[in-house]
């Protein structure tokens, strides 16, 4: 018979939060921190941001459902179980026509709804990673995501095309370096499921090659927009330089914490890669003070850009290694196995993987051992270690 | 500002579990176990938003858990002790799961309410909530050494019901 305290260790941890039990809590605990906030919000200079702060503050309580903004604004109507449904489960259809819509409908002016768009790419491809690690991830599904991703790409990139054409280049500049970023990081995770995936069909690898096209374009667009910058006047950039300064800086101090608080799970070598990436982060920040000291504001808006880049991707690697369960490093090189057979470079100066950046912003990828994917179809281990290493 | 947010949701992400079934065990009752978890955040935030020092914020959320517990069972006239008996179980809405799990649990809440509140809260923290004593003295604030010497002295009462007939009809 089991002795009286194994019983209570034991049949203690049966009891548990439902799914929505937590999640419902969650919603209520994060209104209240709404509603007692520590300190008024900084507001930021970038006209970008100041319209965006709406959004911000919902975002920056993360992950939080769009239910909580209707729960604020519309009160009710909106299923907090949907939120973590996925493609194929029953409640996915309300998610993405009830949950969704309503997002939407909030997102009014062209940088929030920019800013909507490519959260609907997050969640896209994030639904789309869950499924890779379930083993859920099939051809049709696939097709589904690939097909709503197009969609919403195609609406972010006219909106950017449009702050082009209205001159609002700090818009085009921040749209485009915020899409970068989405794309960049669920390429990277894309492409280290794709190597993953042994039992079902592989249809990560198509999904990683379409982002990886989009992500090069995406880069290209972002540097279109920073060569308008440069030829604005400089006065005219100075605001913008200054705001991202700030934003700048709280992505490092965010990142940092990110680092820190998933050091455990993370392992030395993960964390020293990240933190090595989280070093080159500050030192573009750096060269980015240098800069405006010099009211080279246009240079400085750049530097600010990228440091915002390098960091936001290690703060989301970090972050995607707790809650997918992957190995995914920051440093190395080419990456040889994703090909671009079908990828015809108009330009031809530049490689696809060609790092842009002067730093070397490449990142490697290795797989150990002990790897395991969540549920799914039985667990997927990795023999030995494979680095898979490709460029930026 | 964005920091302490981050922060604070992702305490809530890795307790609120724990919190709650620590509540669960100490109350006996599902909805109130929810509700002490959820007062137990907001009252912590309301520590946080107000900048006032947090060490470690395990420790100081089943601080507020066991503050808020013991206010609830003054609350009540009778104690939780009695208040079980009379009312029965009340584990929630009930999936077949949950059921299962629930009917474990109310041995071990049985096995809990015979101690006293001071016992249950050591017994608790101890192999519900897997902390050693360093740790429950830490939460209650109050010296490793009478925390083990309280943890002892549970134990062997615990032993003594144990082995006594009327365990048997625990099972």
């Amino acid at each position: 018979m089991k002795n009286i305290f194994e019983t209570i260790a034991d049949e203690a941890k049966k009891i548990r939060l439902s799914a929505e039990e937590k999640s419902r809590t969650r919603n209520a605990v994060l209104f209240f921190m709404r509603n007692n906030p520590v300190r008024k919000m900084a507001a930021s200079s970038h006209t970008w941001q100041r319209s965006y702060s709406f959004f911000n503050i919902i975002q920056t309580l993360k992950p939080m459902p769009i239910a909580l903004v209707l729960v604020l604004f519309i009160g009710g109507g909106v299923s907090y179980a949907a939120e973590s449904s996925l493609p194929g489960d029953i409640l996915y259809p309300v998610k993405i026509n009830m949950n969704e819509s309503v997002g939407g409908v909030l997102a009014v002016s062209a940088e929030a709804d920019v800013a909507w768009q490519t959260r609907l790419i997050e969640r896209r491809l994030n639904e789309a990673e869950e499924l890779a690690v379930r083993g859920r991830l099939d051809t049709e599904t696939r097709e589904q995501i690939e097909s709503n991703f197009s969609r919403h790409a195609e609406r972010v990139k006219i909106r950017i095309a449009a702050f082009e054409e209205k001159k609002d280049f700090d818009g085009a500049a921040d749209a485009s370096s915020n899409f970068e970023i989405s794309l960049r990081v669920h390429e990277r995770i894309l492409s280290r499921l794709a190597d993953n995936e042994e039992e079902t069909p592989n249809e990560v690898l198509p999904l990683a090659k379409k982002i990886k096209k989009e992500t090069s374009r995406a880069i290209r667009s972002r540097e279109d927009a920073e060569a308008n910058i440069s030829l604005k006047a400089n006065a005219e950039v100075q605001n913008a330089a200054e705001g991202k300064r700030n934003a700048a800086e709280n992505k490092i101090a965010t990142t940092k914490r990110s680092i820190d608080a998933k050091k455990v799970t993370l392992g030395a070598t993960a964390t020293a890669d990240a933190e090595l990436r989280l070093k080159t982060a500050e030192e573009t920040f750096a060269e980015g003070e240098v800069k405006l000291s010099a009211k080279a504001y246009a240079d400085a808006f750049i530097l600010f850009q990228k440091t915002i880049r390098i960091a936001e991707e290690a703060r989301r690697l970090v972050e995607a290694r707790g809650t997918l369960d992957l190995d995914i490093y920051l440093n190395g090189r080419e990456r040889p196995n994703i090909k671009d057979d079908d990828e015809k470079d108009t330009n031809g100066e530049k490689q696809e993987d060609n790092d842009t950046e002067d730093n070397s912003s490449e990142i490697e990828i290795e797989s150990e051992s002990e790897t395991n994917v969540d549920a799914g179809k039985g667990s997927i281990r990795e023999t030995g270690a494979i680095k898979l290493r490709f460029g930026f | 500002m964005v920091e302490q947010n981050d922060t604070f949701i992702k305490a809530y992400d890795d307790f609120s579990d724990a919190i709650f079934r620590h509540c669960y065990f100490r109350v006996g009752n599902r909805e109130l176990a929810r509700d002490l978890m959820q007062e137990t955040f907001t009252r912590t935030w309301t520590h946080i938003s107000a900048e006032k020092p947090l060490q470690n914020i395990r420790a100081f959320l089943y601080r507020v858990a066991t503050n808020l517990i013991i206010d609830e069972s003054r609350k009540k006239k009778t104690s939780s002790l009695d208040g079980l008996r009379e009312q029965g179980f009340d584990p929630g809405e009930d999936t077949r799961e949950k059921l299962t799990a629930s009917v474990d649990a109310k041995i071990v809440l049985r096995v809990l309410e015979t101690l006293s509140p001071e016992y249950r809260a050591v017994v608790t923290m101890r192999y519900v909530d897997d902390f050693s004593p360093k740790e429950i003295a830490e939460v209650l604030g109050e010296s490793e050494n009478a925390v083990s010497v309280r943890l002892h002295r549970a134990i062997q009462k615990l032993r003594e019901q144990s082995n006594e007939p009327t365990h048997t009809t625990l099972l």
